[in-house]
C-alpha cells in the first residue's frame, strides 16, 4: 500500500494528515484511490483534460512521475507518492 | 556633472541613500547609476508621485521615450503639472492615485492628481483630475523596479514642487565617470525603510548582512549565465541561513512537453521540489525560494507570480522569494518579495540589496 504525501494547501481535503496510505499498484489509481478517500481533492491535482496540472508535481520515489510512465507509474507497497506544489518561474512577460 | 547640493552632506544629515543602475533591456552594459540622497518626507502623495518620476528619470536616462502621449511630453510638463497643483493656496491638497496597466511587452502608468480619493468600493465615479500624466514603460521598468526606484526622484520633482522641507538632491551619476565622488562608484548595501513603504517579515536585512550568502546566490547566478540558475535558502535547527543551489530542470520539461512548457531555462527555472524535502529531513526548514533573471532585473515577473501563486493563494505560505538580476554575466541588482494578504499578492521587501 502506498503513501501519498499531502502538501500544505491540500491537506484542509484530508483533516490535515500529511501523508495517507491507499491502495493502487499505479500513481493514477492511488490517486484515485485518495479522491474516493478524501472527495474532491483530485480537483486540484487534475486540469480538465485529466492531466497533472502544471502548477502541481507528482513524485514516485525521487522522480516527476512525467518523466516515467505517467500516471501508469508503477507503485507498490511502502512506496512513496508525494504532491507537490511546483516551485517554477522566470523573467519577463507572460 | 553638477549637484543641487553635495550629496555626502546631505547623506550625512539625512543618514539615507539609495543607488541604482539603469541597464538597457537588450542586455547591453549598464549605463547609469542614479543616485539619490533623501529625507524622510518622501512618503504619502510624495512617494507615490515619485514612483512615476522614477519612471520617467530611469526611461530618459536610458534613452527611451518614456512619454510618448500627448498628456506628457517632457519633464518639463511635468514640472507645469506639478506646480498648477500645488496652487492656489487654500485649494484641498491633491490625492495622487495610480492607474497601471501592463502589456505584453511593456505598460503604462497614469499618475493622476485628482481632488479626492476615488471609493472603489462604492463605484464611485472618477473624482476630478487636477492633472494627469501618463508614461509608456519598456519591460524594463515593471512596477515592482519602479517601487524600487521610486524614492530616488521624490526630492527633486515633488519636494520641490511642493514645497515640501527640508529639501534634498538628487544627482545623476555616470558610474563610469572617474570625477564622480568614489563613494558613489563604491557599491553600498542598503538598509532602512523600503520604497515600498511595507515592513517585510525581515528576512531582507538578515540576508543582506550576509555577505557568504550573497556571494554563494551571486556566484551560483552567474555560473549558470545566461540561463536562469534557481535554488532555496533555507534555516538550520541553530538558526543559521544556508544557501542551497539546485538544477534548473526547465529544459528538460520543455524538452518533454514543449506546448505545456513553452520556455527554456534561458527565461525560466523548474527546481525539484523533492530537495526541500531532503532539507527538512536535515533539520532545515525552507525560508525563501531564489531564482534569477538574465538580462532582465530583479523583479518579480508575471510569471513568477503565476507560479508562486496559481489560484491566487502562495502555494508555499511563509516563503520569500529572491529575485537575481544578471546582466552581461554579471549581478546588477537582487530584490526579495514577499506574500501581502492585504492585497493578496507579492510585494517587494524593503529597498534593493546594494551591489
Amino acid at each position: 500500500m502506498p503513501t501519498i504525501k499531502i502538501p500544505t494547501p491540500l491537506r484542509k481535503f484530508t483533516a490535515d494528515k500529511d501523508a495517507v496510505d491507499v491502495a493502487g499498484d499505479t500513481v493514477g489509481a492511488a490517486l484515485q484511490a485518495l479522491d474516493a478517500a478524501h472527495p474532491g481533492i483530485l480537483a486540484k491535482i487534475f486540469d480538465d483534460e485529466g492531466k497533472i496540472r502544471r502548477f502541481i508535481n507528482v513524485y514516485a520515489g525521487d522522480e516527476d512521475v512525467r518523466f516515467q510512465d505517467g500516471l501508469k507509474t508503477k507503485v507498490g507497497a511502502g512506496d512513496e507518492i508525494a504532491i507537490i506544489p511546483a516551485i517554477a518561474g522566470g523573467a519577463g512577460a507572460p | 556633472m553638477t549637484f543641487a547640493r553635495d550629496p555626502k552632506e546631505l547623506f550625512e544629515r539625512y543618514g539615507r541613500q539609495l543607488l541604482v543602475s539603469g541597464v538597457e533591456f537588450d542586455g547591453q552594459q549598464r549605463l547609469h547609476r542614479l543616485a539619490a540622497v533623501f529625507g524622510a518626507e518622501a512618503t504619502g502623495p510624495a512617494q507615490a508621485a515619485a514612483e512615476v518620476c522614477a519612471r520617467y528619470l530611469v526611461g530618459a536616462g536610458l534613452g527611451r521615450a518614456v512619454a510618448p502621449s500627448a498628456w506628457a511630453a517632457s519633464l518639463a510638463d511635468l514640472d507645469r503639472q506639478l506646480t498648477l497643483v500645488a496652487s492656489p493656496a487654500d485649494a484641498p491638497p491633491p490625492v495622487a492615485q495610480f492607474w497601471f496597466a501592463s502589456r505584453p511587452y511593456g505598460g503604462s502608468v497614469d499618475i493622476a492628481l485628482t481632488d479626492r480619493a476615488t471609493d472603489w468600493a462604492s463605484g464611485d465615479a472618477d473624482p476630478a483630475r487636477v492633472a494627469t500624466l501618463r508614461v509608456e514603460l519598456g519591460q524594463e521598468a515593471t512596477d515592482a523596479d519602479a517601487v524600487a526606484w521610486g524614492t530616488l526622484a521624490a526630492d527633486l520633482l515633488v519636494a520641490d514642487q511642493l514645497g515640501l522641507d527640508p529639501l534634498p538632491a538628487l544627482a545623476v551619476v555616470d558610474w563610469r565617470d572617474p570625477a564622480a565622488p568614489a563613494y558613489l562608484r563604491t557599491p553600498h548595501r542598503l538598509s532602512g525603510a523600503g520604497a515600498s513603504g511595507r515592513a517585510g517579515p525581515g528576512l531582507l536585512a538578515e540576508y543582506s548582512g550576509h555577505a557568504a550568502l550573497r556571494d554563494a546566490v551571486a556566484a551560483e547566478a552567474c555560473a549558470r549565465y545566461p540561463c536562469e540558475a534557481c535554488g532555496l535558502i533555507v534555516r538550520g535547527a541553530d538558526g543559521v541561513l544556508e544557501v542551497v543551489a539546485t538544477p534548473n530542470l526547465q529544459d528538460r520539461y520543455h524538452a518533454l512537453d514543449p506546448a505545456a512548457y513553452p520556455r527554456t531555462a534561458r527565461t525560466a527555472y523548474t527546481l525539484n521540489e523533492r530537495l526541500i524535502a531532503r532539507q527538512a529531513d536535515l533539520g532545515k526548514r525552507l525560508v525563501a525560494i531564489w531564482h534569477s533573471h538574465c538580462d532582465a532585473g530583479a523583479y518579480f515577473s508575471a510569471e513568477d507570480a503565476r507560479c508562486a501563486a496559481p489560484d491566487g493563494q502562495p502555494l508555499y505560505p511563509g516563503v520569500s522569494y529572491l529575485v537575481v538580476s544578471v546582466i552581461a554575466g554579471r549581478v546588477a541588482g537582487e530584490r526579495m518579495f514577499h506574500w501581502d494578504s492585504d492585497i493578496d499578492g507579492y510585494v517587494a521587501e524593503g529597498t534593493p540589496v546594494g551591489q
